[in-house]
């Protein structure tokens, strides 16, 4: 039973990190776009996360220290304080799609502009990590967001062209008409939606939370190797229903209402039921995640205590930074800007900050003086660095291509 | 390597990459088309969106009026955006305007038909919305 719940850590973070607002975006708007034509871009970046997760992971599990408080050590404090700007900034702007992600939801549900919606839902993240468990916001978060698997089933159900979706899984290219650099510009989007850098570093926190040791590698590994390739599978179903409802005939996905479609076509009102469901459980998973991580950076930077199992009165600057987050966050969306469109700049951003996550992370896991016997092997060197040639890639490829495309018009 | 053999190496990757931009560009340009296409391409996504509504509004039991209203008021507001940028073209829109005031007739038509659970209207509006779609798709090459 232990072991099972142990397991939830691994589901929440594919859930609320690998799933969150800018996988449902961008999986929808490619699905009704290229049908399952960047399939290949959700499979590359499912196994870049798992490598660099697993490699953080093991960075917790044996030196028993988050990845963020050992970067800071191995690089310097002026390179990591880079590392902190870049990578926080990126995190606010990805709890501010979430939290705006969550207010849609409730629009969706309740017919009340969105806007009414950003503070109370901002109000109740902060009530939630103040007054709730790590283990039961993970475990209720975690098992209520599977519930958007009701996109695969819809696909099942609306029984599309089973041929042209394989033909289309089974492409690396654009489609015969469809210009180069916007094909280019989805897969950077979707391949940044799925490296996220706020999961790596909920993570590798999330398991000092739950204290992790060398003995958990095995229990750590599964969380990793089940967990994200889980939310890979649920990612592709959004775009699998897009496909099938939404390629036929033609329209591009420029709202989160547009997303949930598919489903009520498939299950009417009992679809959009357990739609709207998961999408708020996802977002709040993402959101609480990305709150989190906001403390957890800054507080493992400076040194100050953390962490949900320390009370409040002894991290008191953690807790702040946690809420003060969620302020700025909460400022950002109740602008009116379209939480879609904060969203796509999340993503890009996220994209050009990537190497500044990830490079440090390869780098400490081939470092004897932490890690020793368990530093990298030639399998995880292997993948890490040629996962690390894509997040290059990307990031140099981000900025330009969003320029070119004019953000994929 | 020599200085020779490092300036042609890079020559090489220049012109390569000149090449590369060039390529991506035409492809863009020729893709992409004029304003006009653009917000053609724009009215028929959001003409195809309210025959999903309709679709979904006519499933046992309907998917719920409410998030169907939502979405078709964001189809709305896009329309009436279309609208203004149309009114700022030069040429000013001619047919696609009033393709675009047919096409915000039909998300109020299928407003109430969705709110009223009114099952003919609904399939009155989804075959609408697929005529709408076919004489936009007739007005831009990118459709």
């Amino acid at each position: 039973m232990k072991r099972l719940l142990a397991l939830t850590m691994g589901i929440l973070t594919a859930i609320g990190g690998f799933v969150d607002i800018g996988d449902i975006v961008t999986n929808a708007t490619t699905g009704a776009r290229y049908g399952l034509g960047l399939a290949w871009v959700v499979v590359v970046g499912v196994i870049c996360i798992c490598a660099y997760a697993e490699m953080s992971g093991r960075i917790v599990a044996v030196a028993g220290r988050p990845v963020y408080d050992v970067i800071r050590e191995r690089l310097g404090p002026r390179a990591a304080l880079l590392n902190l700007i870049a990578s926080f900034l990126v995190t606010l702007l990805t709890m501010a799609a979430q939290i705006g992600g969550v207010a849609i939801a409730i629009q969706l549900a309740s017919g009340i502009p969105h806007v009414v919606w950003v503070a109370p839902v901002a109000v109740g993240l902060w009530l939630v990590i103040w007054r709730v468990g790590f283990e039961k916001i993970e475990q209720v978060l975690g098992l209520a967001g599977l519930t958007i698997a009701v996109f695969a089933v819809a696909i099942w159900w609306l029984d599309p062209d089973w041929t042209a979706l394989a033909d289309q899984a089974t492409s690396v290219m654009p489609p015969a008409g469809e210009p180069v650099p916007t094909y280019f510009y989805y897969a950077v989007t979707l391949f940044a939606a799925a490296m996220t850098p706020y999961s790596v570093f909920f993570f590798s926190s999330g398991g000092i939370e739950e204290r992790w040791s060398a003995k958990d590698l095995g229990t750590q590994r599964a969380n990793v190797l089940i967990g994200f390739p889980l939310g890979g599978l649920l990612s592709l179903g959004i775009a699998g229903a897009a496909a099938a409802t939404m390629l036929p005939l033609g329209m591009d996905v420029d709202s989160l209402g547009q997303v949930v479609l598919p489903v009520g076509i498939a299950f009417g009102l009992a679809g959009i039921i357990v739609v709207l469901f998961g999408f708020f459980a996802v977002m709040v998973g993402a959101a609480f995640e990305a709150a989190m991580s906001c403390g957890y950076m800054v507080s493992q930077y400076f040194g100050w205590p953390w962490g949900k199992r320390v009370a409040p009165g002894r991290a008191p600057r953690f807790h702040a930074v946690v809420a003060v987050s969620i302020l700025l966050a909460l400022l950002i969306v109740q602008t009116g800007v379209d939480p879609v469109m904060v969203t796509e700049i999340s993503l890009i951003s996220a994209a050009v900050a990537l190497p500044l996550t990830y490079l440090p992370v390869l780098i400490v896991a081939n470092d004897k003086e932490y890690l020793g016997e368990h530093v990298n092997g030639r399998l995880s060197n292997a993948v890490g660095l040629a996962a690390m040639v894509v997040v290059l890639v990307a990031a140099v490829a981000a900025i330009p291509l969003m320029i070119t495309t004019g953000m994929g018009a | 390597m020599g200085d020779r053999a490092r300036a042609r190496l890079r020559r090489r990757g220049a012109a390569l990459l000149t090449l590369l931009a060039l390529a991506s560009c035409s492809s863009w340009a020729a893709s992409t088309g004029t304003e006009h296409d653009r917000l053609t391409a724009t009215a028929h996504s959001q003409v195809q969106t309210t025959r999903l509504v309709a679709d979904a509004a006519l499933q046992d039991p309907p998917a719920p009026a409410v998030t169907l209203t939502v979405v078709l008021d964001d189809t709305r507001t896009e329309l009436t955006g279309l609208r203004q940028d149309l009114a700022e073209l030069p040429e000013g829109g001619g047919e696609l305007r009033a393709l675009i005031d047919d096409a915000l007739a039909l998300v109020g038509r299928t407003q109430g038909a969705v709110e009223d659970a009114d099952r003919d209207a609904l399939r009155e509006a989804r075959r609408h919305a697929g005529a709408l779609a076919t004489a936009l798709e007739d007005q831009s090459e990118l459709l």
